[in-house]
């Protein structure tokens, strides 16, 4: 490590919300440290003084069913979570989410919440170039090369959402168990990310000292079919261009419990509304895919240089249901 | 060959004689020469024991670094260095003040500050700190405030030229304000005379060389002389160009660059921070090390510099080229320097027959970093234009992709009207071309590539071809020194910067002295126990020191045979060398006999056996390396996302020295293709004039998951009469035509002309979406 950086070791993990609830920004947990390292390199000077491992501290890193649910934790690499045949066997976005992060030794590296915590890769704020994220008041992606940056939800910040399993989780429905200076507490991953427009500074909501433990999942009953899909411009060890996340199940031979998401193309994972109410509750029939992925880009708001994005999300959309179609156990066509 | 050169010596024009060298016998190579022999450094390279520059620690070593500009044109105003007293470790600042007058030069003369405090792009160096560890060397770095004037700034090449900011992009310096212009014929004329004329504008993307290793230079001050480790392609051109920044003779510099890991043309000569290094070790009187971290390796050096070429081309209708206009505009940094490495017109002058040529080159004074030389300068990007307009031609005509480049191939050198080197009858492109299309059975693809409108994945097929000038020539000499057990030193001073040189080096030693392999150690890239060669750029390493290899090894195999004929009572003629041995062939009488080399070397007035061979210049023709490569692709036109189903790469380089060596050299060129191609696109903001993603993450090179699963590398072994080898080179030749071909079989799929690189799915999707409006 080149940046003079302080370890601190503390007894428990409430200890450590304490202390970094205390520091107010001056410190942060170091789990896998990639995103840590890549800013200390990188331009964009956002290194804290104080860095606190975890997961040495209490158990972080287990992949277990209690009380009817999958139990991982936070510090579980997502190396771990891809080679999980019981998550495969009842959370198999997850696992597909998995296997495409990054490289494989970034796969081993990193943890799960780190994933979900991941800053935005938007180039500018990665550069340090002044911005909402970074102090600023502009968003400089609005205006310049946002090639890759967001078509749905976007302002006054455009960066996007880029965890794989983030999106496999909010499919999922996860909760996520979070350690804070006062307790402990749930919350659905699903209200994990902020709005741009509530806050711009900030993609999450926790707090400082507030600290992912553990993520929770309902395994998927025979009666669903799911997928996580993912366009990228690399074939390997590159962030999504656009990607999808896609649960529903067969109810008495309808579409039923559709929770898609998608990645790559809103601040926060976001759900297509028109094209998910287009296909809910219509009986199964490949021929109710097509209408439906024609309406996954409605209210899209490209801006100057990623219009692009809007036929990878129809034709994703359009894939996704496609494939996981094929695998559902009844279908009358 | 010329019978002399004509050179000015002190004002005077004079005529030199060109050296008389030794004919050789006709090369029949059998024992080592053309055989897959394995790499002689694989298992020091897989085990680490080979060093590296940025391995070398020397005792009490310090580090350098700099402080970079973090403004893209701008003035300093101040800057505040008290926080360095409080860091520890910290060594030395140096500051503009004290390089005045230094600066690197390019091959015209065109100077580059080492340190200014008036950058010109982002990422300029502005001051060096040395200090004890590496660590401490950054923290001097953060803890240093400048504060900036801010000036007014562009990136955008096409901006500059249309506000007057640029020089002529040629192989000379021109006027300022003019561009370099390349003209035969009457482009008027060959217009005219065309049925036929086809316009487009192309655009290729900036790159980096994006090395294993990076730039890096260790240096120790003993004794009044330099030890200097770099990464380099060229120890002797280090070794000059510091020389000349240090004001000191040659002899009291030593470069060593045994091992480097990749340069790609960007590592040709000394650095800003060889020369940081070299004198801040006399300066300090300790080892300095000065290694760039991945970040800067996108600032310094520069990499291939984006391209706009207008491309204009009339042919007749039956196919034949009848005019070239091209005017090309590229981004050469606001110093001028470099300026000579981004024109792409070569490729337009020397492809293909046209008696018509004329090319304008512009070269932009960006407000970015400077241009270097990058993998087939100008032809990488010339490539991109010229090999997809003649696809456009031969769709538009009904020709044949393959046909048209074989009804234009030129007969004789089209720039410099010499006929081609020998072997006479087949070109080399021709081959390349018939043999690949062979090998990818063209004519069935083409006839049955169709594609069901129903379905978003669309397949098609492209065919891309290039030349490249690999002849390769004098200055270059090698020395071979045989041992009386045996063993012997081949010392050659070029480079390997991976491709395998010391070990088909090693092998033309072998072949000729009858010694194995394993039994030669090649001594290279050392100034001090080398002789002189170019560096190993623009493809002419093999084709340079190859030649005297041979002929150094020749000389002792000479002096081996002198003794054996005398031992083993048989004419030099009837005499075997090999494995180690010379043999008589048994007869009736007289059963056959070996004799180890080493008895001999012992047998040797000096005990060791020295041979010495300086390359032979070349004959007065040009000699031409040539590619052709074919994609096969499938195209998803709603994601943009492009498979390569199938990719045969096939050049003609002269003799296959090496099979394994020449197969991974062409892996390795297709493949940084593929990169240019797909993924590669260093960007620089407008507005800020910033680049958004000096790092691995964004700046896409290619994985392993883009090598195409079936992906077939061969040769047309057809070795040339222009030196003793038969060899030509391979470095740039692999690379050239992949781009065009993967765009041409993108256009093949999709029924559009992508003239913007790279070839990601938004600029798939974008080409699409234009053409459908």
């Amino acid at each position: 490590m080149t940046y003079p950086f302080k370890i601190e070791r503390l007894a428990s993990l409430q200890a450590a919300a304490r202390r970094i609830a205390d520091l107010q920004g001056r410190a942060a947990i170091l789990g896998g440290g990639l995103e840590l390292l890549d800013f200390a390199r990188s331009g964009a000077d956002q290194t804290p003084e104080i860095l606190i491992p975890i997961r040495q501290i209490a158990p972080m890193s287990y992949i277990e069913t209690r009380s009817g649910e999958i139990r991982i934790g936070a510090g579980t690499s997502i190396a771990e979570i891809a080679d999980s045949t019981g998550i495969r066997r009842v959370a198999w976005p997850l696992t597909e989410s998995a296997n495409a992060v990054g490289s494989s030794q970034i796969r081993s590296q990193s943890t799960l919440a780190g994933n979900l915590l991941q800053r935005p890769r938007c180039w500018y704020f990665r550069n340090g170039i002044s911005c909402f994220k970074n102090g600023g008041n502009t968003c400089p992606a609005a205006t310049g090369d946002n090639r890759y940056h967001a078509i749905f939800g976007g302002g006054p910040t455009y960066s996007v959402f880029q965890s794989d399993p983030g999106l496999a989780l909010c499919a999922l429905q996860a909760t996520l168990v979070i350690v804070s200076p006062d307790g402990e507490r749930t919350m659905p991953v699903t209200d994990l990310y902020v709005d741009p427009k509530q806050d711009a500074s900030r993609e999450h909501v926790l707090k400082p000292g507030e600290i992912i433990r553990e993520i929770r999942i309902t395994p998927l009953t025979d009666r669903y079919v799911g997928t996580f899909m993912k366009i990228r411009e690399r074939s390997g060890f590159d962030f999504a261009t656009v990607s999808i996340a896609l649960i529903y199940n067969n109810f008495h031979g309808r579409f039923k419990d559709i929770r898609v998401y998608l990645g790559g193309v809103a601040p926060r994972p976001y759900v297509p509304e028109k094209a998910l109410n287009q296909i809910q509750y219509k009986k199964l029939g490949r021929g109710e895919i097509p209408p439906a992925a024609d309406l996954a880009a409605e209210g899209a708001a490209p801006l100057e240089h990623n219009a692009y994005k809007i036929p990878m999300v129809k034709r994703l959309f359009r894939e996704a249901f496609e494939v996981t179609y094929e695998k559902l156990s009844w279908r009358p066509d | 060959m010329a019978d002399h050169t004509e050179v000015t010596v002190e004002g005077r024009k004079v005529r030199i004689r060109s050296s008389e060298s030794e004919p050789l016998p006709p090369y029949a190579p059998s024992v080592s020469v053309g055989h897959p022999v394995p790499r002689v450094d694989a298992v020091d390279k897989v085990t680490g024991r080979a060093v590296f520059s940025t391995d070398v620690r020397l005792p009490n070593m310090a580090h350098v670094r700099f402080v970079r500009s973090t403004r893209v044109h701008a003035r300093v105003k101040s800057i505040d260095t008290a926080a360095l007293s409080s860091i520890a470790g910290f060594l030395a600042l140096v500051d503009p003040l004290e390089m005045v007058g230094k600066s690197l030069k390019d091959f015209l003369g065109r100077e580059l500050p080492i340190l200014t405090d008036e950058p010109r792009y982002f990422g300029e160096e502005l001051l060096a700190v040395c200090a004890e560890t590496e660590s401490a060397a950054r923290q001097a770095v953060r803890a240093i405030r400048v504060e900036y004037e801010d000036m007014p700034f562009t990136v955008d090449p096409e901006e500059c030229v249309k506000a007057g900011r640029f020089v002529g992009g040629g192989w000379s310096r021109g006027k300022p304000g003019r561009p370099a212009v390349y003209e035969r014929g009457d482009v008027a004329k060959g217009f005219a005379s065309s049925d036929q004329i086809f316009e487009r504008t192309y655009r290729t993307a900036w790159n980096v060389h994006a090395s294993l290793e990076p730039h890096a230079a260790v240096a120790s001050f003993e004794n009044d002389r330099w030890t200097v480790w770099e990464s380099t392609q060229g120890v002797f051109s280090v070794r000059d160009d510091l020389a000349a920044l240090l004001a000191v003779p040659s002899r009291r510099i030593r470069v060593i660059g045994t091992y480097m890991g990749g340069g790609f043309g960007g590592k040709s000569g000394a650095g800003k921070y060889t020369f940081l290094a070299a004198y801040l070790s006399k300066k300090l009187a300790r080892p300095v090390r000065a290694v760039q971290d991945r970040s800067e390796e996108f600032f310094s050096p520069y990499g291939r510099p984006p391209s706009i070429q207008k491309l204009k081309v009339g042919v007749r209708k039956d196919g034949r080229i009848m005019a070239i206009e091209q005017m090309g505009v590229h981004a050469t940094g606001a110093y001028e320097f470099g300026a000579e490495w981004g024109s792409a017109e070569n490729m337009l002058t020397e492809m293909y027959a046209c008696d018509h040529v004329r090319t304008q080159s512009y070269a932009a004074l960006t407000n970015t970093p400077p241009s270097c030389a990058m993998r087939a300068p100008g032809h990488a990007q010339g490539a991109f234009a010229l090999e997809q307009m003649i696809d456009e031609i031969a769709h538009a005509l009904s020709i044949d992709p393959v046909e048209i480049r074989l009804k234009n191939l030129p007969s004789r050198d089209p720039e410099s009207g010499k006929t081609f080197a020998g072997p006479a009858g087949v070109h080399g492109m021709a081959e390349c071309l018939k043999k690949g299309a062979e090998l990818f059975a063209w004519r069935k693809k083409t006839s049955e590539t169709k594609n069901d409108p129903a379905t978003p994945v669309k397949r098609g097929i492209g065919v891309a071809a290039a030349s490249w000038s690999a002849g390769g020539g004098p200055p270059a000499s090698a020395t071979l020194r045989l041992f009386s057990d045996g063993t012997a030193e081949l010392a050659v001073g070029a480079a390997d910067i991976g491709t395998g040189t010391r070990t088909v080096l090693a092998q033309i030693a072998a072949e000729e002295t009858g010694l194995r392999v394993d039994d030669i150690r090649v001594i290279n890239a050392d100034t001090d126990q080398t002789s002189y060669t170019l560096p190993s750029y623009g493809s002419l390493t093999l084709a340079s020191a190859g030649p005297a290899v041979r002929r150094a090894s020749h000389a002792c195999r000479r002096q081996i045979l002198a003794l054996a004929e005398d031992v083993l009572q048989a004419p030099a003629k009837s005499l075997t060398l090999a494995d180690g041995k010379v043999t008589r062939p048994g007869s009736k009488k007289k059963p056959a006999e070996s004799v180890a080399i080493a008895e001999f070397v012992s047998l040797s007035p000096s005990h060791e056996i020295f041979g010495r061979g300086d390359r032979e210049g070349n004959p007065d023709v040009a000699i031409k390396a040539y590619a052709a490569q074919f994609a096969a692709v499938s195209v998803n036109v709603e994601t943009g996302v492009v498979a390569i189903d199938e990719w045969i790469a096939v050049n003609e380089s002269g003799r296959v020295v090496n099979p394994r060596t020449f197969e991974s050299q062409q892996i390795g060129g297709v493949t940084m293709g593929l990169g240019m191609a797909l993924t590669e696109d260093r960007v620089f903001d407008g507005g800020t004039g910033r680049p958004l993603n000096p790092n691995f993450a964004d700046y896409k090179l290619p994985t392993i998951q883009v090598q195409p699963s079936n992906f077939i590398a061969v040769a047309v072994d057809r070795p040339t009469d222009a030196n003793v080898i038969g060899a030509k080179g391979l470095g740039e030749p692999p690379i050239i035509p992949t781009a065009p071909a993967l765009a041409n079989a993108i256009h093949s799929a999709t029924g559009v002309r992508i003239d913007t690189l790279p070839l990601s799915p938004k600029g798939i999707l974008d080409a699409l979406n234009r053409a459908k409006s």
